[in-house]
């Protein structure tokens, strides 16, 4: 566990921006690599966190559903101004309009999906 | 036979999203003019007629061509359709042509190689960035539009087009490092949105075609300045040495 809890003190060191990105589901909730660390600390489901982290990037896709919806949910608690989402040939994009993609699971939330998986396993790859 | 040392660039200005890539271009037309000659079709001007009076006329070995588009179109400015995978695309026979435009890479890049176009570099998705103020002064936008910019700008000096495609690489990746080495509190929507531009961008056809001969890059000229909070990271770290 020594271990575990230096590998995510130093990934939260090295990457500020990833340490509060929800990567894995624990005991019914989505956490994130700094709530993992202290829940490392006090010794709160230490087998599954670790489970968490090994598997993180590689989770099921019902599982990649609930965290996007989680990771848009606290974009949307973060202060202002919030940026917009841009493509050539589509309307710009709120992360309130990307957060209901995302709970439409259509077409365009499909895309929002995967590229947070993108960004998990880049987590992922950084965890290691 | 396209020309040797000359660059289109056609950069529509008509909506939000055409003026971030509209101001990132002009700072890579400027740089490439430097060493080949660039005719810029620039706002209104990017017109499916000039371009291909252009093409015509000039017969630039380099289109460097932004707009809206899809898997099988390529739209210039108000969004007029310029070609689409069943005709237009015959026009690039020959050249090397810089796709910035959504979801292009899916088949019309890979159609118009299959053509006799050279080379073209292309996305499988939607390119896709975030930004919350107009182009020049937007802290997210730059790292997108740089990588980009990476490509021309490694083209117009005589690099190949893989050399161009790895400087452009590498150009994601040291912006996805200062992203997550950042506090700010959208850095995990920047790096999201940079990893996917990175990760769908595609070269189709010849990976050793040059647009020019090789010379030495103008030191520093056409580069943005890295962002403050970077150069003021690398200051304070000296004061620890």
């Amino acid at each position: 566990m020594a271990y575990q809890i230096q590998k995510l003190n130093r990934f939260i060191a090295n990457n500020p921006a990833l340490a509060d990105i929800p990567f894995g589901i624990v005991r019914g909730r989505s956490i994130t690599p700094r709530e993992a660390l202290a829940m490392l600390q006090r010794g709160e489901a230490v087998s599954e966190v670790v489970a968490a982290m090994s598997s993180a990037g590689m989770d099921p896709i019902e599982q990649d559903w609930a965290l996007v919806e989680d990771y848009y949910r606290r974009l949307l608690q973060l202060p202002g101004p919030r940026p917009k989402i841009y493509t050539f040939g589509q309307p710009e994009m709120t992360i309130e309009n990307a957060l209901a993609h995302v709970i439409a699971k259509d077409a365009k939330g499909q895309e929002l999906l995967r590229s947070y998986q993108a960004l998990t396993r880049e987590m992922a790859r950084r965890m290691k | 036979m396209p020309m040797a040392d000359v660059a289109l660039f056609a950069r529509p200005l008509f909506d939000k999203a055409t003026s971030y890539a509209h101001y990132y271009m002009d700072l890579a037309a400027e740089y490439a003019a430097r060493n080949m000659r660039v005719i810029d079709l620039d706002g209104s001007g990017a017109t499916k007629s000039n371009i291909f009076a252009t093409l015509e006329r000039e017969d630039p070995i380099f289109c460097y061509l932004n707009g809206h588009g899809n898997a099988d179109t390529y739209s210039a400015q108000n969004k007029e359709v310029v070609m689409q995978t069943c005709h237009g695309d015959e026009s690039l026979i020959g050249r090397v042509v810089l796709l910035l435009s959504c979801s292009c890479g899916i088949r019309l890049a890979q159609s118009a190689v299959s053509k006799g176009a050279t080379t073209v570099f292309g996305w499988t998705v939607d390119f896709t960035w975030i930004a919350t103020e107009d182009a020049a002064t937007d802290p997210y936008a730059q790292g997108f539009f740089e990588a980009v910019n990476a490509i021309s700008d490694a083209l117009a000096y005589g690099k190949t087009t893989q050399e161009a495609m790895n400087l452009s690489q590498a150009t994601w990746n040291k912006w996805i490092d200062y992203w997550t080495s950042s506090v700010d509190p959208y850095a995990s929507a920047c790096i999201q949105w940079l990893i996917h531009d990175r990760d769908g961008q595609k070269l189709f056809g010849s990976t050793s075609a040059r647009v020019t001969t090789p010379a030495p890059p103008p030191p520093e000229f056409g580069k943005v300045p890295l962002p403050l909070p970077l150069i003021t990271g690398y200051a304070l770290s000296l004061l620890f040495f």
